[in-house]
């Protein structure tokens, strides 16, 4: 049975552990370089959509580098079946 | 000890179910399935095809549009030049006007008995268990179809009849959509209005990726329809939270005139 505890506690903070590292590290990347900080996440553009049906959406954006090309095709995915 | 091997091997399910990783098979089969439907069912001019891939190895299989598979990396391509240009000048074209549009966007996805369905309402990717098994009569009748012998079967899935025809000389439980369950492939299926006819076109002895839906959100069958429901009564307002700019009165009225005429679901 002390097995038992001794494994699950081991277990537990293992994950906790990982769980914590990761976290800190990302605290990390957002308080030692603000610059950063602006230009990733500060990210805006505008935005024109040519539908497939030729109709054109004028819009603007702005969200992190790393989400903005899935969150685009996205948007135009959603338009095209809307108004095409 | 034998707790001390239970615990360890509760402990490895539990980070092997962590990772949460669907894809990672492999295929031995690729079944090429036309599939002819109508968009609005008053409305016999919008019948629209579209080519789905049911990919099959072992026990796992997923069912989704070619088209989806070959464009989503040119789509990718083109975005990408188009962010790179946009660098600058902080201004981005999205343009896959002339890059084919994918008709149907839903995807089934299989693991042994689980049968997963992803779809699409607006923007967001959503992912249900398929709870319901069709019980399927199987009938004497036979016919050939591309060179089989096919047997006809019946069933009922949600609120449609469909009927299967499906061969022995493919001995694998398979089928598109959630269309499954038979003893041989299904080759041909069709609901009594013919309002969803799908066909095989091809078989090819193919090794590749099987690569589910990502960035889906899981819910249930009755929470998606219910969701689906409250977009088509206000499409407009679900659009409205992805754009950044107001709507236009002309787009507005073109989008509530288009949902009216999408009334068409296989589930």
């Amino acid at each position: 049975m002390k097995k038992i505890i001794l494994l699950a506690a081991f277990g537990v903070a293992g994950l906790v552990s990982a769980k914590t590292s990761e976290i800190v590290e990302k605290v990390e990347i957002v308080n030692t370089d603000n610059s950063t900080k602006e230009t990733v996440i500060d990210n805006c553009y505008t935005v024109t959509y040519v539908l497939s049906c030729g109709e054109r959406i004028l819009d603007s954006y702005c969200d992190s580098y790393d989400d903005i090309e899935c969150d685009l095709m996205v948007i135009w995915d959603a338009w095209d079946n809307e108004l095409c | 000890m034998k707790e001390l091997i239970s615990m360890m091997f509760l402990l490895s399910c539990f980070l092997i179910k962590a990772q949460n990783n669907v894809g990672g098979a492999t295929t031995n089969i690729v079944c090429r399935y036309q599939v002819q439907f109508l968009k609005d069912t008053l409305n016999v001019e919008s019948k629209t095809n579209e080519i789905m891939a049911l990919q099959i190895g072992g026990n796992i299989s997923l069912y989704k549009s070619e088209q989806k598979r070959k464009t989503d990396s040119l789509r990718h391509e083109s975005i990408k030049n188009s962010m790179q240009n946009a660098q600058d000048k902080k201004s981005v074209v999205i343009d896959f006007s002339k890059i084919p549009k994918v008709n149907l966007v839903h995807e089934v996805y299989k693991n042994g008995d689980d049968l997963v369905i992803f779809d699409n309402i607006i923007k967001d990717q959503y992912f249900y268990p398929a709870n319901k098994k069709i019980d399927w009569k199987i009938n004497v009748e036979t016919k050939q179809i591309a060179g089989y012998t096919c047997q006809k079967a019946t069933g009922q899935y949600n609120n449609r009849f469909y009927t299967a025809w499906f061969t022995k000389e493919i001995p694998i439980s398979e089928g598109p959509y959630t269309f499954k369950g038979l003893p041989g492939l299904i080759l041909e299926v069709y609901d009594t209005n013919k309002y969803f006819f799908i066909s095989l076109i091809s078989i090819q002895r193919l090794n590749e990726e099987i690569i589910p839906m990502n960035r889906a959100i899981k819910t249930t069958y009755n929470d998606f329809k219910k969701k689906r429901r409250e977009v088509n009564d206000n499409p407009i307002a679900e659009l409205q939270k992805l754009s950044n700019n107001p709507i236009s009165k002309e787009v507005k009225d073109k989008v509530i005139e288009n949902r009216k005429r999408k009334n068409n679901y296989l589930d």
